[in-house]
């Protein structure tokens, strides 16, 4: 990590003051600490705990080992139906949003007078999040008798197709919000275009690159280390998304659109199976956790770092 | 020459009509929301297709602003103020001191800590959202704002890591210089540090008014006295039962919701670009 | 290293079962002798009641919460104002959400011991919340007069009864009922008789179509599950627990076949429109004729879509060997355990119950008053629209059969369960033999496990 590199160079400098530092550090970090072991480690504890047991959270908790975990992996259908349709969520929302948020970053790279104006506009999508706002708007544009059927009608294409009904179009409308609110990753793809050297473009003209070969031969390969923090992000928050599938589509149709994470919510509060709750929260955490594992694994056969070539 | 001047003009020209009109697609959907709050219902569904309202009515908005039940969205928006500020106070102060630790100070298991910030940012809140309510249930906390406000004043992984970022990007003669005057790391914090990174600030307290403004599983989980509803959480119980029935007021609803945020965006969208980019993400 | 950390969860798993303990001390006393459990909870009470009525002249706070639609929650609050108008010394403080929320929220403040004092209960649910005791016996304020029921039928106090202790009371009754758009109905030139077979459901809606082009809704939930057992004369719980197939079966066979037809609404329109919610019924828009609900969901049903329907009894079938439709308790009010003023929640409860003045306002949302006092006296003051449902519950009254028992726990999961399954039936992916089978087994391990 980046932080280490500044150390030894303050050793050298402030060494004599090692020991007040060791201890300012302590006070500095205090917050965090607190806050950690308070609302997260102590939260994490306790779910592994539960997820051994019974606990309909109006009774007591009874201890039932393994019971929860065997029941998820073996004899709940719903369960591997809600990890597949989030796994297709992920999957293809993504890359897609990456994309999408990638070349609009591209455009507004370019410096005019309008920049701030274009920014401003193509982050809004964005800000409205996943608030109850979007949900509505989605629900109404979606309709059978909707914004984008008289749209589509309105260019010559009939269509009654319920959009939100269907089983096979439902998840792409939320698959659709996703890319829409791309603004994030677009903000940080920006930044990261910006520190693209100018020379090596201009180089790379002299040389007679034209415009494609220089994408796939500076561009990218300069712009892997933010691509490579934006595709971490995204996906923890893909998996962690709830709120489009809670109330815009509440799972339907016939469970598609129903979400990992709205399942175990479900079956946390609705259906008062806590323990089964946190054990599904659990095989989250390990799954996502492995994906992150094997994502910073490979960073090297692809992430390109410029410190590395200094 | 002036061949390659009409070009570039060309050129210009393209580049604005396409990047407006691509944006034009992009915010369709909302400037669609935003003028059907003027329209009224049956307008709203019979001329989908249309944009512009036959008249700018503001009925809705005063049917909406009623709210529901006599609790009014007045009530909403001072509570989503309330929550909003001071998560984001809490989020935006504790984050700078601790990413100062880290980016400044030596000390025994930093990296263990460091790391540490690191899952936690990155862990999934539904992870421990049950535990986590467990726990507030037993300090009696449930019902109140403090789940949704106190965790805010611990530092957030997202903005410390961003200030960590920030506060290294800072020579560090400058601190140096100050110890030589005799200044202690404290004050450095404060009367050095402090005052340069306000992008980092400014940008961390954007993302967190913003998050906390939509967030909506808090008010879920932890409130359910109406008087204490969020605008996130309120426009959700108002568009419930009105659903199907009075679109027009929800879209108002919606409408104003969105204001605040969208207006601290406009102003403050300067700062946040160069928040981002002085993270140096890039590695 | 691996031994500590084995130890730290042990020590966790400990401290949980010991934290969790403490949250309801008067459960953990009285679960410890089962058989002394009605005993245990009425000294409980009582005990907790003389402290609360030493303190009854200063203020009282009560909460109250319930779930319902727009109509309902103001309709409530006006009669909440009103009491405390009436009773300066109380003050009562509202929560109030959609049907499914409600039971996210309830759990979880039962998780805490911090239930309101008082809260809107299910039939579906009052067994799995009594069980677990959180629910305060109310038979005590029956019996020393606190709440009156001197008008009120012992079927309906029985009603809220477990093991001969009262835990609820009803607001109402309701029955199930289809309604239907009388417009459309007498555009086709059709009739619809007070309680029509599915058969004869099926042939009207055909002819509908035909004539008006709108479509028909055959409900596939449970209420339409538990009729068809019903009119087989059997309680659909048992039938799942002994894996009878025979009601199962026919039910998805019925659903199946309006499913096939082309009169009927599509599963895509059906799963956008949402029947669950009263805004958002596919009959409000006209793109069905009929739909199915509760009693008392009429009034809410007519005022969202401004106009007036006709009502029928819930189908029967036509082989029926019994009367399937019945009288639903509806819209219980319950005492929590953990409230600190159950002597208050009870004089309110017999307020809400008993008095002219909350009736007045509250004008039959929940149901046709319990008080058969107040619902003659209603009955001459209502609107049209309220005097329909008035006399289709007279209507109900002369032919009901008892209700069924109260769910078992886990009813709630097995009802999600069915809507999925109904879902894939009426999009082609299951046919009623797959569909009897999967749901049978799946509701019976839902039905195992929550019972452990």
């Amino acid at each position: 990590m980046k932080n280490n590199s500044a150390i030894p160079k303050r050793k050298k400098t402030l060494g004599q003051i090692m020991n007040s530092e060791g201890v300012a550090g302590y006070v500095f970090i205090l917050p965090f600490l607190i806050g950690f072991l308070a609302f997260i480690i102590l939260p994490m504890l306790l779910s592994f705990g539960f997820s051994f047991t019974r606990y309909n959270i109006l009774e007591k908790p009874t201890f039932i080992g393994l019971e929860n975990y065997i029941t998820m992996l073996t004899a709940d259908p719903k369960f591997w139906k809600t990890f597949g349709v989030t796994l297709y969520y992920v999957f293809f929302s993504v890359p897609l949003r990456l994309i999408m948020a990638l070349i609009v970053a591209m455009l507004l790279v370019k410096s005019t007078k309008l920049s701030g104006f274009y920014r401003a506009v193509y982050y809004l999508p964005s800000i409205i999040g996943s608030s109850v706002a979007v949900a509505i708007l989605w629900k109404r544009l979606f309709a059978s008798d909707g914004v984008i059927n008289a749209l589509l009608h309105s260019i010559g294409i009939n269509s009654t197709t319920a959009w939100l009904g269907n089983s096979d179009t439902a998840i792409w409308t939320l698959i659709i919000l996703a890319i829409w609110q791309f603004g994030s990753s677009m903000l940080i793809f920006l930044s990261g275009l910006k520190q693209v050297p100018v020379s090596l473009y201009e180089s790379a003209t002299v040389d007679g690159a034209n415009g494609i070969q220089r994408f796939f031969k500076i561009t990218l390969p300069m712009l892997t280390p933010t691509i490579f923090f934006n595709l971490i992000n995204q996906i923890i928050s893909g998996f962690m998304a709830f709120t489009q599938s809670y109330i815009i589509t509440q799972g339907k149709p016939r469970d598609t659109t129903l979400f990992y994470t709205v399942y175990m919510y479900q079956n946390s509060f609705t259906y008062s199976k806590l323990g089964y709750g946190c054990a599904m929260a659990w095989f989250m955490v390990l799954f996502v956790g492995l994906i992150t594992l094997i994502l910073f694994k490979t960073q090297n056969k692809w992430v390109y770092y410029e410190s590395e070539r200094k | 020459m002036k061949n390659y001047k009409t070009k570039r003009i060309t050129g210009k020209v393209i580049y604005h009509i396409f990047t407006f009109l691509f944006a034009f697609i992009m915010i369709y959907p909302l400037l669609w929301m935003v003028m059907g709050s003027f329209k009224d219902t049956t307008e709203i569904f019979k001329s989908a297709q249309k944009l512009l309202p036959s008249s700018f009515d503001f009925t809705n908005y005063k049917i909406g602003w009623q709210g529901f039940a006599g609790y009014t969205f007045a009530i909403f928006f001072k509570n989503s103020l309330i929550i909003a500020g001071l998560s984001t106070i809490g989020a935006v102060i504790s984050s700078s001191i601790v990413a100062f630790g880290f980016a400044r100070c030596n000390f025994k298991f930093k990296s263990l800590w460091f790391g540490c910030m690191l899952v936690a940012m990155m862990l999934p809140f539904q992870v421990i959202m049950i535990p986590q309510y467990i726990l507030f249930n037993k300090m009696g906390w449930v019902g109140t704002y403090l789940p949704i406000i106190v965790p805010q004043f611990f530092g957030q992984g997202f903005f410390i890591f961003l200030n960590i970022q920030f506060i290294k990007g800072i020579p560090i003669d400058l601190d140096e210089a100050a110890y030589m005057d005799g200044c202690s790391i404290y004050k450095i914090f404060v009367q050095i540090i402090l005052p340069l990174i306000k992008p980092a600030l400014v940008t961390s307290a954007i993302f967190s008014f913003m998050w906390r403004w939509d967030d909506f599983l808090a008010a879920l989980l932890y409130l359910s006295d109406p008087l204490k509803y969020p605008v996130s959480y309120a426009l959700k119980m108002f568009a419930d039962p009105t659903a199907g029935s009075d679109w027009g007021a929800m879209f108002a609803m919606a409408t104003l919701s969105l204001l605040p945020i969208f207006f601290i965006f406009l102003t403050m969208q300067k700062y946040l670009v160069e928040g981002i980019a002085s993270t140096g993400i890039k590695g | 290293m691996k031994k500590k950390l084995v130890s730290m969860l042990l020590a966790l798993t400990l401290a949980t079962g010991l934290m969790a303990g403490c949250s309801s001390k008067s459960s953990t006393q009285s679960t410890k002798d089962e058989s002394a459990t009605t005993d245990t909870t009425t000294t409980d009470s009582t005990t907790t009641d003389t402290a609360a009525t030493t303190d009854s002249s200063d203020k009282v706070t009560l909460s109250l919460c319930w779930w319902g639609n727009q109509t309902r929650n103001d309709l409530t609050q006006q009669a909440v104002d009103l009491y405390m108008t009436l009773n300066p010394n109380v003050e009562i403080k509202t929560e109030f959400t959609d049907w499914s929320g409600y039971w996210d929220k309830l759990s979880a403040m039962a998780s805490g011991g911090n239930l309101p004092d008082i809260i809107q209960m299910d039939y579906s649910y009052l067994s799995q919340y009594q069980k677990s005791n959180q629910l305060a016996n109310l038979s005590t304020y029956i019996d020393n007069g606190t709440i009156d029921t001197s008008n009120i039928p012992s079927s309906i106090i029985d009603s809220g009864k477990i093991d001969d202790t009262c835990y609820a009371i009803s607001l109402g009754s309701n029955a199930p009922m289809m309604v239907y758009d009388k417009e459309i109905v007498e555009k086709a030139g059709v009739e619809i008789p007070s309680q029509p077979t599915v058969e004869e459901l099926y042939d009207l809606g055909k002819t509908i179509y035909e004539k008006t082009g709108v479509k028909t809704l055959y409900d596939g939930g449970t209420t339409t599950l538990q009729n068809t057992a019903r009119s087989m004369g059997v309680y659909i719980y048992d039938d799942i627990t002994a894996g009878k197939t025979e009601a199962i079966k026919k039910h998805f066979d019925y659903v199946q076949k309006f499913a096939e037809a082309d009169f009927s609404i599509s599963p895509d329109l059906l799963a956008e429109k949402n029947p669950d919610v009263v805004e958002t019924k596919p009959i409000i828009d006209q793109t069905t004729w009929n739909d199915f609900s509760f009693s008392n969901q009429y009034i809410s049903i007519s005022n969202t879509a401004e106009r007036e329907y006709g009502i029928c009894m819930w189908p029967t079938t036509a082989d029926a060997s019994a009367q399937p439709e019945y009288l639903k308790p509806s819209m219980f009010f319950s005492v929590s355990e953990t409230s600190q003023n159950k002597d208050e929640a009870a004089k309110f409860l017999d307020w809400f119950t008993n008095s002219s003045e909350a009736n007045n306002v509250l004008m039959a949302e929940r149901g046709i008053p319990i008080n058969t006092a107040i619902a003659d006296e209603l009955m001459a003051k209502v609107d049209s629209i309220s005097a329909k449902v008035f006399g289709f519950i007279s209507e109900v009254t002369k032919i009901a059969e008892p209700i069924d028992p109260p769910n078992p726990s886990g009813a709630g999961e097995v009802d999600a369960m069915l809507k999925t399954v109904v879902e894939n039936l009426r999009y082609g992916d299951l046919d009623s033999e797959k569909a009897t089978e999967e749901f049978l087994t799946q509701a019976q391990q839902i039905l195992t496990e929550a019972a452990k």
